[in-house]
């Protein structure tokens, strides 16, 4: 009695998982069809990188405005913001950034005539080539493109914060209302449309320039090939890809 | 043996049964295109790339509203892309493409916001510490109290156009390069560039009367010099790190930002003029002008080369000149002096006409009427001599009519008594 | 520069990202795998003294594990999505292989218990009937037999199975403290010696909620505890807290010692955010008190009562211990800022869905399941507890 009705379990399971099996096989080779090997070699020719010119900044966080119309960005999450560095002549130095400054600054910290050095950061993903957020993310959800952004994979993000930790830069968030994982995508809809990211097309001074780091005349390239620049935590290992001109060392 | 052995195959079986319906259901819910170029999904590059825009391009804005386009393109903004005032403006394009006019709400949705406030424009221009020293900014309230604005509650754009915010009369492309930055080699072996981005950092090794020692003396002598200085007017400042420009200003609105008369300003001070009714009908000024208020007000700026184009006044303007000046006499008053109506008029006569040029004028007027016709309307000779002066042709077989309508006495005014006698 | 600092967090880090649930999870997990270590010390080194907390120790072992993914599961964004962990794992990430490392580690207790359980559920199907029979014989997989050779096998199955539980119950919780030390981004948790820490304060938890309940259930069941048992684990408590808590303060002094840039702000951290919480609670009072009243107990002759009253007192101390310890390690961690300049401030809230309340129903809830267990696989076995008991002093 026991033995037949295990035989009959056993017989069913492997049944049962023949049919999966088939049904999966099945299901693949749907899929195979719809490669578009093209434009994955399209994009290999780009490498698409950022240029933030700390001293034409003015903080007036249109940036910051644009990112969240764009992106739909929750209220008190950012994907770009701008930090203002206040070094007074006691050598103190005072780090703000009011809501991101999606509604710029509006009174010196110090009193104006102590400032001796005083200028605004724009800050956003950095796209490292090396990210950690890539590294830590359990499920591959967050991933490199072949044009050398980090994006999220939405369908396949669970949620669990850890690249959000692993971040150096602050730049990740949750996004409580979809349960995701967010965070700058260089705004990758436009960019792929030939459109430079939002911010880039908010910013009123040019401080931000964005282009291909692969192509020899790409305003970026150019820029990066004269002038001086420095990149945030380069001690992490991360190899950002977000070049910041007239960096001071207070700047984190 | 294997019988007692039999529960442990037992379990380990269930066990791994469970593992191999497990990988299997892990095969079969695995999403469709992972781990094609690496390991992610690859299809999410694609959702992530058909994301939609929302921010709109300047050229997709310049293709509706090519004259604000290129308003704006002129002036100082034209850096600032037409989102950061009027938002991001999807809305407004999808509605306006789809041609689908009966939509209200979609209608509603699509208006932008134009009315700028205040905060708007000081995200940008609030004076902070942090801003670049030479980027335009301004402490609201100083800047009031300057311009002696007395509604501290007045919005930027009551004086500020903010597609043309400082009225330049160059391009902002195409403003000049002040030459002074071929000097800046002389230090800087390459690039002007290297040690100082700021101009305002730069110490100071020049100054404008270094060069334009008569412009600025002069201007030094005016009112003026007590309120702005040069860079008020001629901007000068970095267009992109290396080149330092410079802009002729002296535009109409950016006189007016001072001096024309509004409701929130002070009344008395500065000056205030009503605009436009301060030129009035004055043909004299061609109201297209940019440089409107110097083709009269130079003067209290500097020294100036100003063009005047031609003359002012219409060709008929000396006889009608006497009836204008006797009517608005401050408005001659604002080209000429007092002493050039002594060039001509003595009391209000040409010098020529003295106590005896009454007994002679016929013989000036004989040769040269036109001269006369300068000053006197042809029924000025009426006046005196109640016929057509001087005679005009075939008058000789008319002035029977004439002496038999009009009497011998009109005659004798001028002619002897044996005149007639001469013929008769 | 940095004491002038004025507290300036980047915008993104207004909300700690990991709440009190990632703080219950490494809490849950310690007693799990402290838990089997316990049972394992009988299993696999034959401590004969530890003979009546062994079953004791892996149910309840097995009770803390089915609800450890509790927390991380009301945590995550996307709970539904849970499963692609094992889906798609990505390797690179430290975080992967938890679904492995957990589903291996659940089926290896699993197995243990049914070993080690067999003989009483033949015993209970031969004895009870109707439904409660089918139960028990769908456990069983319908094999009933048991004999001495089954008895034989049974053993050595799970003195294997023990055996190989300690480094998986070591893996699974040391790898939560690597998930920490790992971040390089995390100045307070970024250090190789976190694993370890995380290791032994498992070890230290699982034995202190052993003995507090043994201790607890038996004052409730109004019966004699083995007193040999409880002062060996009280023993064994001693010499864990003492090695976890030297090394918390180890880590601590060589980061005071090296004395960079990261001091200078964990400096801060210590003496403002996490004073009361890691120096008041954890170090003075949590830590210093109970090892003061396990060295009395190890060290001292006492009265029994008494000493098993304050055997009772540190084990319940030091399991409070163990959860500032959480604490302090994953809120702590996250209050520093990235940008070095300041802190942010952390609630939980009451009734959020990630707050107070939840977080005590979701620590209640396994020992009401560890009361469910005892019906289903009874732990203490009464008439053998009192034959050793009375054996002894009769």
């Amino acid at each position: 009695m026991n033995k037949i009705e295990r035989r009959k379990f056993i017989k069913l399971g492997l049944y049962s998982t023949a049919g999966v099996l088939c049904g999966s096989l099945f299901a693949f080779s749907k899929i195979e069809q719809d490669a578009n090997v093209d434009n994955y070699e399209a994009l290999l020719k780009f490498d698409w990188g950022f240029l933030v010119d700390t001293t034409r900044c003015i903080g007036c966080g249109a940036c910051v405005r644009a990112c969240k119309i764009e992106n739909n960005v929750p209220e008190s999450y950012f994907r770009t913001w701008v930090e203002r560095y206040e070094i007074d002549k006691n050598g103190n130095i005072r780090v703000d950034s009011p809501k991101g400054a999606i509604e710029s600054f509006k009174t010196d910290n110090f009193q104006s005539e102590d400032i001796v050095k005083a200028f605004f950061v724009p800050k956003l993903c950095n796209h490292c080539y090396d990210s950690a957020c890539t590294q830590v993310c359990p499920v591959g959800a967050t991933y490199e493109t072949p044009d050398k952004v980090v994006l999220i994979d939405k369908e396949r993000c669970v949620g669990c914060g850890y690249c959000v930790q692993a971040c150096p830069y602050g730049c990740r968030y949750i996004d409580h209302e979809k349960g995701v994982a967010d965070k700058c995508t260089l705004c990758y809809h436009r960019i792929q449309k030939g459109e430079a990211p939002a911010c880039v097309n908010a910013c009123p001074r040019s401080a931000r320039i964005f282009g291909n780091l692969k192509d020899p005349k790409s305003k970026i390239r150019r820029i990066l090939d004269q002038r001086r620049y420095g990149q945030l935590k380069p001690d992490l290992g991360t190899n950002p890809k977000c070049f910041y001109i007239g960096l001071d060392k207070e700047v984190v | 043996m294997l019988k007692d052995k039999k529960h442990i195959i037992a379990i380990f079986s269930v066990i791994i049964i469970i593992i191999f319906i497990g990988v299997i259901a892990g095969i079969f819910f695995s999403p469709e295109s992972f781990g094609k170029y690496g390991h992610y999904r690859w299809n999410a590059n694609n959702e992530n790339a058909s994301l939609k825009m929302v921010n709109q391009n300047i050229n997709t804005c310049k293709e509706c509203h090519e004259s604000i386009y290129q308003l704006h393109e002129k002036d100082a903004h034209y850096s600032v892309p037409c989102v950061d005032c009027h938002g991001a403006g999807n809305l407004h394009v999808e509605f306006h493409k789809s041609g689908d006019s009966t939509n209200i709400s979609a209608k509603q949705l699509a208006v932008m916001p134009k009315e700028f406030d205040f905060e708007g424009c000081l995200y940008c221009h609030r004076k902070l510490k942090a801003r670049p020293a030479d980027f335009p900014q301004v402490n609201q309230e100083e800047h009031y109290k300057f311009l002696h604005i007395t509604d501290s509650k007045t919005k930027c754009i009551e004086c500020h156009n903010p597609h043309e915010p400082i009225f330049l009369l160059t391009d902002v492309k195409q403003s000049r390069i002040h030459p002074i930055i071929n000097r800046c080699t002389e230090c800087h072996s390459k690039n002007p560039e290297k040690s100082f981005k700021e101009v305002s950092d730069h110490p100071a090794i020049f100054e404008c009367k270094d060069c334009h020692k008569e412009v600025v003396n002069d201007f030094n002598q005016k009112p003026h010099h007590k309120y702005i200085d040069c860079r008020t007017c001629h901007l000068y400042h970095k267009e992109n790190e290396t080149t330092g420009r410079i802009y002729k200003n002296g535009n109409a609105k950016f006189c007016l930002l001072c001096h024309e008369k509004k409701p929130f300003k002070d009344e008395k001070y500065p000056p205030k003029i009503d605009w436009p009714s301060h030129i009035g009908n004055l043909s004299i000024l061609q109201k297209s002008d940019e440089k409107i208020c110097l083709s009269c007000h130079s003067e209290q700026i500097h020294k100036m080369d100003l063009k005047v184009k031609e003359n002012p006044h219409p060709k008929n303007w000396r006889p009608e000149h006497k009836d204008f000046a006797k009517e608005k006499p401050e408005m001659c008053k604002r080209c000429h002096t007092t002493n050039e109506c002594a060039s001509c008029h003595l009391k209000n006569k040409p010098q020529t006409h003295n106590d005896s040029w009454l007994k002679g004028h016929s013989i000036a007027g004989e040769k040269n009427k036109t001269s006369c016709d300068f000053c006197h309307k042809q029924n000025s000779c009426n006046s005196c001599h109640k016929v057509v002066m001087p005679h005009p042709k075939g008058f000789d077989e008319l002035h029977k009519e004439v002496v038999s309508q009009k009497g011998r006495e009109v005659c004798m005014k001028c002619h002897k008594e044996n005149f007639c006698g001469q013929c008769h | 520069m940095i004491e002038s600092a004025n507290g300036f967090v980047f915008p993104n880090e207004m909300h700690v990202t990991w709440t009190v649930m990632i703080v219950l999870y490494p809490y849950i997990t310690g007693m799990v795998a402290g838990a089997f270590i316990v049972s394992s010390f009988y299993h696999v080194f034959g401590m004969e003294k530890l003979k009546p907390i062994a079953k004791f120790a892996l149910v309840s072992s097995f009770a803390f594990l089915c609800f450890a993914t509790v927390p991380l599961l009301n945590h995550l964004g996307s709970p539904q999505r849970a499963f692609n962990i094992m889906l798609t794992p990505n390797f690179s990430s430290a975080m992967s292989g938890f679904g492995f490392v957990y589903s291996f580690y659940m089926i290896i207790v699993i197995l243990e218990i049914w070993f080690c359980y067999r003989e009483e559920f033949i015993e209970k199907y031969t004895n009870s009937g109707n439904v409660l029979k089918k139960i028990y014989y769908l456990l069983l997989l319908g094999n009933t037999v048991q004999n001495e050779n089954t008895r034989k096998y049974d053993r050595k199955i799970v003195v294997f199975l023990a055996g190989f539980g300690i480094p998986v119950a070591c893996i699974l919780h040391g790898y939560v403290g690597f998930l920490f030390g790992s971040i390089k981004a995390n100045l307070w948790w970024s250090t190789p010696l976190m694993f370890i820490i995380f290791i032994f304060s498992a070890i230290v938890s699982g034995l202190s909620v052993l003995i507090f309940l043994y201790q607890l259930i038996h004052w409730m069941r109004k019966k004699e505890i083995d007193q040999r048992c409880y002062e060996l684990m009280a023993k064994w408590l001693w010499g864990f807290m003492i090695i976890a808590v030297i090394l918390e303060l180890m880590e601590i002094l060589s980061i005071s010692y090296e004395n960079t840039e990261r001091w200078a702000v964990l400096k801060q951290l210590i003496n403002g955010k996490l004073w009361i919480s890691y120096v008041v609670m954890q170090i003075g009072l949590f830590s210093i008190v109970p090892f003061l009243m396990l060295t009395f107990t190890s060290l001292l002759k006492l009265n029994n009562r008494i000493k098993n009253i304050l055997i009772f007192c540190s084990s319940g101390m030091l399991l409070l211990q163990v959860l500032f310890m959480r604490w302090n390690v994953v809120i702590g961690g996250q209050l520093v800022s990235k940008s070095m300049r300041g802190f942010t401030e952390y609630f939980p809230g009451y009734f959020d869905k990630e707050g107070i309340i939840v977080s005590v129903i979701i620590i209640l809830v396994p020992f009401l399941m560890l009361r469910l267990f005892d019906s289903i696989f009874p732990f203490f076995h009464k008439k053998k507890v009192r034959r050793i008991f009375f054996s002894e002093y009769e």
